[in-house]
């Protein structure tokens, strides 16, 4: 399965996404996070010692988790915000340490995190540029790319501009049932 | 003598990013600055406050964690709201502090980036940062805790010197600090680590191989 949780703005990309899935009969979940609330990872260490495994506070974070963790693929859909994730998307990614395994490993000569529980994190992000300065972008992708490195993931950041071109959304969609 | 904003950006009131701050304001408050420390999450609720703070400022430094490769969420927000009022922003100097657990440079760097492009488009001035690695390790106690904290130390002094002195402050300040071993070196040291978790859970009793609570809870 696929889980995309968007972030879309103005802008409609991540059900573009969604759409092109589903006609291509890949099982996708699509998460808008207009009307979600994921409070922020404060640190406190409650998801070692008092709930092993699960965030202590109750947000929508309990409905987000266990499709994050239930799927093959995840895709971020976010606008690129002063070269970064939109404050939405970074609100779930901040607590993905929940669902990853949390032992060290050394890759590339470098320690690295554990990567997702069970599996291999797959993970794509589209950046939408509307209102992007183009270091921005660049910015985006170096993120990006460290967060493969952090997470031992595999996967790509794709940029689009306010919509999905029907290229861009082929090569998306063939990208996640190759990886 | 200028006005300085030391912008706390933790969750955590008294971790390794306000310590790094507290080094950075002490150092400056003895060259004649006027510094006011400011915690971002206490006042999430109150915009206005920090706005007018951010407003009196001259030179702003900003701390804090690296949750996955750059600074929190609410950090995003910070900055999203002082861009759409422009009438508190006056091309201050901007500089960071970013801290996390990896100990590259590299893994951090994204955090510093951000804080480039927010004044790139908000037209403040970007003069540079501060990445330290193995933060988790201090977990608020002092630096000297740290196996390179001489380096860092040395390396913290010429940054916040150019913070008084309003210069740039380039990226090689905080790389010569890196704390740099070869990697069996990182082998052994990840082999503790994780003998390390693994021990505390059972300590509490935690049983490690247990399955995601959230498997359970969708």
């Amino acid at each position: 399965m696929v889980t995309i949780i968007a972030d879309e703005g103005k802008n409609q990309i991540g059900m573009e996404l969604y759409q092109g899935l589903i006609s291509k009969e890949v099982k996708t979940e699509y998460i808008l996070l207009d009307n979600v609330e994921v409070k922020p990872c404060v640190s406190c260490g409650g998801c070692t010692y008092k709930t092993y495994g699960k965030c202590t506070v109750r947000d929508d974070g309990d409905f987000i988790y266990p499709k994050i963790l239930r799927s093959n693929v995840l895709i971020f859909v976010s606008p690129i915000t002063f070269g970064s994730y939109s404050f939405k998307i970074k609100r779930v990614f901040d607590k993905i340490g929940l669902i990853m395994d949390r032992h060290y490993f050394v890759e590339n000569k470098e320690i690295v995190k554990g990567g997702k529980l069970g599996s291999k994190f797959k993970f794509f992000a589209i950046g939408d540029k509307e209102n992007c300065i183009e270091e921005e972008i660049i910015a985006f992708q170096n993120l990006f790319h460290e967060n493969l490195i952090i997470t031992r993931g595999i996967g790509k950041a794709y940029i689009a501009d306010k919509t999905l071109s029907e290229e861009m959304r082929n090569q998306i969609i063939e990208e996640v049932r190759s990886v | 003598m200028k006005n300085i904003l030391l912008f706390h950006v933790s969750p955590r009131q008294k971790g390794t990013s306000y310590v790094l701050l507290q080094m950075c304001m002490e150092y400056l408050s003895e060259k004649g600055h006027i510094c006011e420390l400011m915690h971002l999450y206490p006042n999430l609720n109150n915009p206005e406050k920090i706005r007018e703070t951010v407003n009196r400022a001259d030179t702003l430094v900003f701390s804090g964690p690296c949750y996955i490769n750059t600074y929190p969420a609410d950090t995003i927000a910070l900055l999203e709201d002082l861009s759409v009022h422009r009438e508190v922003l006056h091309g201050q100097y901007i500089y960071g502090i970013i801290q996390g657990g990896m100990p590259y440079p590299h893994t951090h760097e994204s955090g510093l980036s951000m804080l480039e492009m927010f004044c790139k488009k908000c037209d403040l001035a970007y003069k540079g940062g501060f990445v330290m690695g193995l933060g988790a390790m201090l977990n608020g106690q002092p630096i000297k805790k740290l196996p390179n904290s001489k380096k860092i130390n040395r390396q913290l002094q010429i940054f916040f010197e150019h913070i008084d002195k309003e210069e740039d402050s380039p990226r090689q300040v905080y790389q010569v600090a890196q704390f740099k071993v070869p990697s069996l070196v990182y082998r052994i040291m990840s082999s503790t680590m994780n003998r390390k978790i693994d021990n505390d859970l059972t300590n509490h009793g935690i049983d490690v191989k247990q399955r995601s609570p959230y498997f359970i809870s969708e």
